[in-house]
């Protein structure tokens, strides 16, 4: 009875790294799938995250586009600006011109005759002497 | 590969993990190490050369010990391995303890602890890689930038 109760026993604990081996593989595999969904889930976030940044930066394209377009317009409208401020100045510097040559024109002609003869009575005048 | 190689090349793997900071080898060669060493002691204080129950029993815990450091992939394998082992516990359980029966149980053993070694040996090879490679990548060598040179833009 006894050796049969041994043969029992022994039969029953040889199962025993069996279970444990079950165990491990159960682990084993638990451990493998919640891996793979990690993997899986920080596959997704990061294509997710790819997506957001590639609208981001189509975004930041457009608005880059968009700058440029009015840099150049802005450019165009100061150099339009620069146009009329040099058209300003030749005019003024024009205007200037020809009232200069009008001055001149009228120094340089001789004097009238009244005037010339008011400037001739002048110079007959004594000078010179104090009058008594 | 003899088991007797078999703690050396552990203990290698161990300092090696250890000098390039590769700390989940060196956790899991150092439970392997220790794996060896208790079922050694056992062996050497008993003279039992197959305690099957006892080398079941320690390789179980030692493979739970092992999942509980890290869930990396290595150690997966490695209670993989384990986890095969105790297939081998258990013929060898069933068997009727001949020579034949021996004889397999120890080889295949022998060849699980070689390939958990070499799995260990692999990580660790892998992360005195990354160590290597990372080297060059930080301030070594670096003089923190002054007020002069800052305004300057050159080192001073």
């Amino acid at each position: 009875m006894n050796a049969e109760v041994t043969s029992v026993w022994s039969n029953l604990s040889a199962f025993v790294p069996l279970i444990n081996g079950t165990i491990l593989v159960g682990l084993v595999g638990l451990v493998t799938k919640y891996r793979i969904e990690n993997r899986r889930l920080s596959i997704g976030e990061n294509t997710g995250l790819r997506a957001e940044f590639i609208s981001e930066m189509a975004a930041l394209r457009d608005e880059v586009k968009g700058l440029r377009e009015e840099n150049a317009m802005l450019r165009n409208e100061v150099r339009s600006l620069h146009g009329v401020i040099d058209g300003l100045r030749r005019e003024d510097l024009q205007r200037a011109g020809s009232v200069q040559s009008v001055m001149a024109e009228a120094i340089g002609n001789p004097l009238s005759p009244a005037m010339q003869q008011a400037v001739d009575s002048l110079k007959r005048v004594p000078m010179g002497k104090p009058t008594e | 590969m003899t088991i007797t190689a078999l703690p050396i090349v552990l203990l290698a793997i161990l300092m090696a993990s250890a000098f390039g900071k590769c700390w989940g080898a060196f956790k899991t060669s150092a439970a392997l190490l220790l794996n060896w060493a208790i079922n050694s002691s056992f062996v050497s204080a008993t003279d039992i050369q197959l305690p099957w129950y006892f080398f079941g029993s320690v390789d179980y815990l030692t493979a739970i010990a092992i999942l509980g450091l890290g869930q990396n992939r290595c150690n997966i394998i490695i209670a993989a391995l384990y986890a095969i082992e105790m297939i081998a516990h258990s013929s060898f359980a069933f068997s009727s303890g001949g020579a034949w029966p021996q004889y397999r149980y120890y080889y295949a053993l022998l060849f699980i602890a070689w390939a958990q070694t070499l799995v260990t040996g692999g990580w660790m090879l892998y992360g005195l890689a990354q160590a290597w490679m990372r080297r060059g990548n930080g301030v070594r060598g670096v003089q923190p930038l002054s007020e002069s040179s800052v305004r300057t833009g050159l080192p001073q």
